[in-house]
């Protein structure tokens, strides 16, 4: 009768599922990772924030949510160099459902997108733009669905997100901040803040796969200020250097800190 | 030979069961062979068995729609059979020999036989079996020529001959209501019937509808300022044969119209159609059909919340922020050549009116001072252009240095200082880079 050597158990730094038999390895599925998605993905345009989404980018048949501090933040620099490869099929559209004010197309068709793909669905109350949002949601549109949605409750945006399972469009809710108090249906949700300089401060609040505790730092130039911004403004100095104008100066004074600051293009 | 019998039955909500000839007018999107024989419809269908997916999904169509307008459906090799199973309540003619089946049906579901019911009754005939093992010779004698030719027809002996209803060149419906609708979405459920019908014209006659009219009667018990009744025309931007999406269509219009009083019957017109190209359906799912789909449901929220909901913009070459676009509802034109972007860099968002900032120590405040990056850049002129405001005529002249501001909460900003009467000048927020 032989002894028994109890062999000891193999410690978790040592586990290598690579070691595991092919259908075994690509079931396994760390805590660190980030999930994937069922449909496709659109890259951001942003590096870090691609690398920070399952799937590599915004996702179709979802929600993502998108809170923000007040509404017409920073709603365009975040997403507008995502959605020109989304416009190069001229049947797409842009529906802009209830925004906060008034779009400018020419400041738009600087960004890429065509005024033409732009559809703006001015309506008030609540419900009515739940209603506009699911309608276009379930008419499969194809594009993209920008929703400002501040009153949202829960539920509602679960059947938002029930209907967005079936839509090949990136559908966004853009929400107040305060809807952090609130869980939320949404796959995807993101809250972004203004960083410093031409920053974007965003974090990853829900995602599938790990929990990312991470403050994302875009760097986010508006698209169409690219080609005009001098030099000294690629970082945007910090504010209080303020030069002083004299009240009893007639025109505009001519002292030497404006003078720097006024730089045509 | 695949045949099919409609026979109308009596709806619950309407006055008389459907008129075989608007019945006929429906089933005409099947099949061009469509027959009115006595109360019911005979269609042969043998020919649009493919084009429809097959015998199966032929059936489920058909008898889909013909229960909701009210007809009894049957199914046979022959058309009388068909007709004599849908009388006695049968429906699949299809499930067994026709011979076996038809044999066990009573002689009255076949008229040519039912006119001698009495005579073949008493030497105890009750079945068209029973009939059919008589004697021919006999037969022949006693009774007329029809009887002997309707049951070889109906056993599939003899060819049935028909006169085929041709489709009607253009389309009017009516329906009476069996209680008045005192509000106008209680005429929804009847008019869906008509839309129904409706539908199935179109679609025999290949064409799609751009506009309909639907008129009510009102009841007789109205007072006299309510007048004899009313329409609503509803117009959908592109010509189509939906039926989900006129009654959809017709629902949102129903919802916003009040009746003077209560109506008794309604009436369809279909008052513009387009001949419509049907897409030719591919085994790759294609992408622009759900543009189609997307423009439906802008239609239904523009019937819902009013024309003006929707707006898509136009460009303009002018330099003033507020004149170089304008959003309407039309479907903006596509210009061969695209307008030329602005020199300058513009903002995204754009505040209807300016908002003055206020100021200290000389700079504009807005959610904290404001750092200037960028400007100023003139933008003057707009004497030529000229508004009504409250009866009185302004001058939509600018002259404004517009800067790019930085505020710490708000972001980027597209402000602009302006000179106001005497030396003063004020300092207006314009746009945001959102």
């Amino acid at each position: 009768m032989s002894v028994l050597t109890p062999t000891p158990p193999p410690s978790p730094s040592a586990f290598d599922r690579w070691q595991l038999p092919a259908h075994v390895a690509q079931a396994v599925w760390r805590g660190t990772e980030v999930g994937g998605t069922a449909g496709r993905t659109l890259t951001t345009g942003y590096e870090a924030l691609d690398a920070a989404l399952p799937g590599g980018g915004w996702p179709t048949q979802g929600l993502s949510e998108v809170l923000l501090a007040q509404a017409a933040l920073c709603e365009w620099r975040l997403l507008a160099p995502a959605l020109p490869t989304l416009l190069a099929d001229r049947s797409s559209r842009i529906y802009l459902v209830a925004p906060p004010k008034a779009p400018h197309a020419m400041g738009l068709a600087q960004l890429g997108l065509a005024p033409e793909q732009l559809v703006w669905i001015d309506v008030r109350g609540p419900a009515d733009s739940l209603w506009v949002t699911e309608q276009l949601i379930k008419s499969e549109a194809s594009g993209a669905v920008l929703a400002w949605l501040p009153q949202a409750r829960p539920e509602q945006v679960r059947r938002l997100q029930v209907q967005a399972l079936h839509c090949d469009a990136p559908v966004f809710l853009f929400r107040p901040e305060s809807a952090l108090r609130d869980a939320s249906p949404a796959p995807l949700r993101l809250s972004v803040a203004l960083g410093k300089g031409w920053g974007l401060e965003v974090r990853v609040r829900k995602r599938r796969g790990a929990v990312s505790d991470d403050v994302l730092h875009l760097q986010a130039v508006p698209g169409n200020l690219h080609s005009v911004l001098p030099p000294r403004l690629r970082d945007l100095p910090a504010p209080g250097v303020q030069p002083q104008e004299e009240r009893h100066a007639l025109g505009r004074p001519a002292t030497a800190t404006a003078a720097r600051l006024r730089i045509a293009h | 030979m695949h045949w099919a019998a409609l026979l109308p039955r009596p709806l619950p909500g309407c006055a008389s069961p459907i008129e075989p000839q608007a019945l006929a007018v429906w089933a005409l999107q099947f099949t061009p062979r469509v027959a009115g024989v006595e109360e019911a419809v005979l269609l042969e269908v043998e020919a649009s068995l493919r084009l429809f997916g097959g015998s199966e999904a032929l059936h489920a169509l058909i008898e889909t729609g013909a229960s909701e307008l009210g007809a009894q459906v049957a199914w046979a090799p022959t058309g009388l059979a068909a007709l004599a199973f849908a009388r006695q309540g049968a429906s699949d003619g299809f499930a067994g020999p026709l011979t076996a089946l038809l044999d066990a049906v009573p002689i009255e579901h076949l008229s040519a036989v039912a006119r001698h019911q009495a005579t073949l009754a008493r030497v105890g005939c009750r079945t068209l079996g029973q009939a059919r093992a008589l004697p021919r010779g006999g037969m022949a004698r006693r009774f007329d020529a029809a009887l002997l030719t309707a049951l070889d027809q109906a056993y599939g002996l003899r060819p049935e001959t028909y006169e085929w209803i041709s489709v009607p060149e253009s389309f009017e419906a009516r329906l009476e209501l069996l209680g008045r609708a005192d509000t106008a979405p209680e005429m929804l459920l009847g008019a869906r019937l008509l839309l129904l019908q409706m539908a199935g014209w179109l679609r025999a006659r290949q064409l799609g509808a751009t506009a309909f009219t639907l008129r009510w009667q009102h009841d007789a018990m109205r007072s006299r300022a309510a007048g004899p009744g009313g329409e609503l025309t509803i117009r959908t931007a592109e010509a189509t044969q939906n039926l989900e999406h006129f009654a959809r269509l017709l629902g949102e219009h129903l919802d916003k119209t009040e009746l003077l009083a209560p109506a008794g019957e309604l009436m369809l017109i279909a008052t513009q159609v387009e001949p419509l190209v049907e897409a030719s359906h591919s085994l790759i799912p294609d992408p622009a059909h759900s543009g189609a789909s997307t423009r439906l449901a802008l239609e239904r929220i523009q019937a819902r919340l009013g024309e003006a909901c929707i707006r898509r913009p136009q460009l303009s070459a002018d330099h003033r922020l507020e004149w170089m676009q304008q959003w309407s509802a039309a479907e903006p034109r596509r210009s061969p050549k695209p307008p030329p972007l602005h020199v300058l860099p513009l903002p995204t968002w754009i505040l209807d009116t300016p908002l003055r900032l206020i100021e200290r120590a000389h700079r504009p405040i807005y959610q904290g001072t404001l750092q200037l990056l960028l400007g100023p850049d003139r933008v003057e002129g707009g004497w030529w252009d000229r508004t009504q405001i409250d009866g009185a005529e302004l001058t939509c002249n600018v002259q404004r240095d517009y800067w790019l501001a930085h505020s710490e909460h708000a972001g980027l900003l597209w402000i602009f200082q302006a000179r106001l009467a005497g030396d003063e000048t004020a300092w207006f927020l314009h746009g945001h880079y959102g």
